[in-house]
């Protein structure tokens, strides 16, 4: 599931030494972290000094993937509306917060407080969009977006924001484009943010299976940004989608070695066993689902890839489902949707679970599994024209995650 | 002069950016925007566009004024407007202003720093990169400037291309990398661009007469005095009150030997913003012309304004090192301040000012060492050429000397109203006196004798 997070660039001292390349620099946001700490040294009540710390605390949670980054930044938040209660900057940044950590219906109601004190502010209509589109509503999502866009044409957060929107609508070309402009417009030292744009793009890329120029997006990213873990995850499903299976096992391995999150835990149980390593892989899996189901109730969550694997390998559907419901009480986004339709799809209730894949392909998605599970529910419920439908775009954007699907239908054409 | 043209055509940005709060060249105008939003931010303090739209005052209040202390004040507004919003793609601008306040106050480094942190903010707005290209010009970084002005083509611009005002801003910025990079000619081309753009968006008087300065400049230093004129007197036409076109004016009155004009043109520029640039141009000719008393009240003013202030101070040191070093005056301690410069400003013409004060406290090697770096990009200023033939002779290299004083004059026999005259005695004694005994690498060969270099 991705995570686009809106990369908030601070103010604070002079970089010095700016003439180097980003490798010679300490990364981006502990620079500025370091920055704003300086200027508390001097200046303890400074309140805009402590919001552009929580701001830099937060983007080094995506930088390095360590999400205690988050607490601390709300602490940081914290004493600056302590010193200036209700400064915009401050409850700002507390949104952005929020979105890192997940934590979407609080982030978009304190999103909408601030838009209506201040509604030309491009972020907090990006912060709306993003939270929208989080919890399903893509509608709005869009029109925040467009708010975005109109009130500074060609602003790098707009076009992040819509190149993920153009993604979850299938326009892969439209959000290749918007991330290749973000990318023009994205300065030399910063460098995690251009790595993190390439690396959505590679995905992009990956997804189309445009394999090469994939791989030749990952280089850059890996340039730009040395041991950047987004980028290795992104490598290591490459390899899986090239069958080279011990190289992505030993990519994400290597990125397990710091703050490995759900996400990576359960890629690194997929590639075990599509690597062969069934012992191995079935360990990652118990560590994953254990992980996993710590979590269920929390915003940051990896609810979805837990469902997946309890319809799965994990062979408890029925609490697939339950956890599929929870999900769905608190976010109607395509991945939520397609998991909540999968556990029905398990549990043999076809036609809710064809009311619900139908929403999610309805947005427009071009991704593979979730077009495999509509035509696999599609089959279900006796809509073969359909089902053939979803599983012909499936096979054109990736014939292997539809395999198991035309398998069937090859037995049941033989019979 | 023209080694000033870099920070002062970073202002120029800040002036074309608000137009919309109707700043023009009139101190006037000024005065009344700046009272005028002084009163609005009495009632509205909480926004954060006043502010920025206050500090941009300030700082073409700065301009207007050449006193230092309003950049203090701009600063101070555009902090304001910062702690407001920061993070904001909206922030981009007063984070472009804060960057011009810095290279206004030759903190270059800091204007670098500023610029980025605007253009970090994804605005979509890419006139930072010509704060951030101009910084790395004054730190001498004139590849990666390069690179940073060709960011100002926007292939995903508003208008699908380059726009007008960035074509202006790319144009007569990559212009002044030609010059210093030895292509006069396409240098002059590309000014002439950027002044048909700036008239054809029908850009603030100020701006348009800076770029008529600007190729002024270039075509001076070219020999092309016609092209000088046309250009200063263009300036001058738009902007009747163009201190830089006055001056520029004055130093071709000056080359053309007409020197009462020259001291009427520089007196005008004066009494607009008194540089000590242009009291140090008036002192030689008022000197030249026997005025002592009119001499002295420049010399006076010099002194003055190179120490005003702190900021003054810094932004002064290159001209105040020039200026006790042209006329022997506290030799040493211009040697302090070429090298201050050079700590803040690495480009060739504060290389060229260390090399010439170290020459004249009589460290041939170590002006020869220095005149290298201010070379090294092959730029034809007859001022540079000067500089360097100077050295060479007091090493030795005749040969070297004479190609480069009479390179000097060949592009302009009145290339400077001191210099010229300097170049063709020296070029007299070349051909009567006797050889010195130096070395300086890589041009010496190992001498062969006891220290007798000949090429």
């Amino acid at each position: 599931m991705k995570t686009i997070v809106i990369t908030l660039i601070l103010t604070t001292a002079a970089l010095a030494g700016a003439l180097e390349t980003g490798t010679n620099l300490p990364p981006p946001a502990q620079r500025r972290i370091e920055a704003a700490r300086l200027v508390l040294e001097r200046q303890p009540n400074r309140y805009q000094a402590y919001n552009e710390l929580a701001i830099a605390l937060a983007h080094r949670a995506r930088e390095t993937g360590d999400t205690s980054y988050y607490r601390q930044a709300e602490q940081a938040i914290g004493s600056s509306l302590r010193i200036q209660p209700h400064n915009f900057e401050g409850e700002q940044a507390h949104v952005f917060v929020l979105i890192g950590e997940r934590k979407y219906q609080q982030a978009l109601a304190e999103a909408h407080a601030l838009n209506r004190v201040t509604p030309d502010t491009v972020l907090v209509w990006g912060y709306m969009a993003q939270a929208e589109a989080a919890l399903g509503d893509y509608d709005k999502a869009e029109e925040a977006a467009q708010w975005m866009m109109n009130l500074r044409p060609g602003n790098v957060p707009a076009y992040l924001v819509g190149a993920s929107l153009r993604e979850d609508w299938g326009d892969i070309s439209g959000a290749l484009d918007f991330f290749n402009r973000a990318l023009q417009e994205t300065p030399p030292l910063e460098t995690e943010e251009a790595a993190w744009i390439l690396t959505a793009m590679a995905r992009l890329d990956r997804l189309s299976g445009s394999f090469d120029a994939a791989d030749a997006l990952l280089q850059r990213a890996s340039g730009e940004f040395p041991g950047y873990y987004l980028t290795a995850e992104e490598c290591a499903r490459l390899r899986m989608a090239q069958h080279r299976d011990e190289d992505s096992v030993e990519l994400i391995k290597k990125r397990n070695q710091s703050f490995p999150s759900l996400q990576s835990r359960y890629l690194l149980a997929e590639a075990l066993e599509r690597a062969g390593h069934t012992a191995e892989a079935g360990a990652a899996y118990r560590q994953f689902e254990i992980e996993a189901r710590s979590r269920i109730d929390e915003a940051d969550n990896d609810n979805r890839e837990l469902v997946l694997y309890y319809t799965g390998r994990g062979q408890r559907d029925d609490e697939a489902l339950r956890i599929a419901r929870s999900e769905f009480g608190r976010r109607h986004d395509v991945w939520t949707l397609d998991a909540y339709a999968w556990a029905l799809y398990s549990n043999r209730q076809y036609d809710e679970a064809r009311r619900q894949i139908d929403k999610a392909v309805e947005v427009g998605t071009h991704e593979a599994t979730i077009l495999s599970h509509a035509a696999s529910i599609a089959a279900a419920t006796g809509d073969t024209v359909a089902a053939n439908r979803y599983l012909k775009m499936s096979v054109e954007i990736d014939p292997e995650v539809a395999q198991p699907l035309l398998a069937e239908q090859k037995g049941n054409r033989g019979k | 002069m023209f080694s000033k043209l870099t920070s002062i055509r970073a202002l120029a940005v800040a002036v074309a950016i608000p137009t919309s709060v109707g700043l023009c060249a009139s101190q006037d105008a000024t005065t009344r925007t700046i009272q005028s939003l002084q009163s609005h931010l009495k009632v509205f303090p909480g926004d954060f566009k006043a502010y920025d739209a206050l500090g941009a005052a300030y700082i073409q209040r700065g301009r207007e004024t050449a006193d230092a202390s309003y950049y203090e004040l701009a600063k101070e507004a555009l902090t304001k407007s910062l702690d407001l919003v920061s993070s904001d793609p909206a922030a981009a601008s007063a984070k472009t202003h804060m960057a011009v306040v810095s290279m206004s106050e030759h903190e270059f480094e800091d204007a670098l720093g500023w610029a980025q942190d605007a253009l970090a903010l994804g605005s979509g707005d890419p006139s930072p990169w010509a704060i951030a290209g101009d910084a790395l010009t004054d730190m001498g970084e004139y590849e990666q400037a390069a690179e940073a002005y060709e960011k100002l083509s926007n292939p995903f611009g508003p208008r699908g291309g380059r726009s007008s005002g960035l074509a202006y801003e790319h144009d007569s910025r990559v212009a002044y990398l030609r010059f210093v990079q030895g292509d006069s000619e396409n240098a002059i081309r590309l000014m002439h661009q950027a002044l048909a753009t700036a008239e054809a968006l029908h850009m603030p008087a100020e701006n348009v007469a800076w770029s008529d300065y600007q190729l002024g400049e270039i075509c001076f230093k070219s020999g092309d005095l016609g092209c000088a004129e046309r250009a200063y007197q263009a300036g001058l036409s738009i902007d009747p009150n163009s201190y830089r076109n006055f001056a520029g004016l004055g130093e071709l009155r000056a080359a053309q030997e007409r020197y009462l004009e020259a001291v009427a043109l520089y007196q005008k520029a004066i009494a607009v913003v008194p540089y000590p640039m242009f009291a140090a141009a008036l002192y030689d000719l008022d000197v030249k012309l026997g005025y002592v008393e009119d001499a002295r009240k420049q010399y006076d003013l010099i002194e003055f304004m190179g120490k005003l202030n702190p900021v003054n101070q810094r932004l002064f040191y290159r001209e105040l090192a020039l200026f006790y070093a042209d006329h022997d005056l506290k030799l040493e301690e211009s040697v302090g301040l070429a090298k201050s410069e050079l700590r803040v400003r690495r480009d060739i013409y504060s290389w060229d000012i260390l090399a010439w004060v170290l020459h004249k406290n009589g460290r041939e090697l170590e002006a020869c060492e220095a005149m290298k770096h201010a070379l090294a990009l092959g730029t034809k200023d007859p001022v540079l050429e000067f500089h360097a033939g100077m050295i060479e002779e007091r090493l030795g290299h005749v040969e070297r000397a004479r190609a480069l004083l009479e390179r000097a004059l060949a592009s302009n026999p009145h290339f400077h109203v001191l210099y010229a005259d300097q170049a063709r005695r020296t070029l007299a004694q070349i051909s009567t006196g006797e050889p010195r005994t130096a070395f300086c690498r890589p041009w010496a060969r190992p001498p062969k004798t006891g220290g007798m270099l000949q090429r």
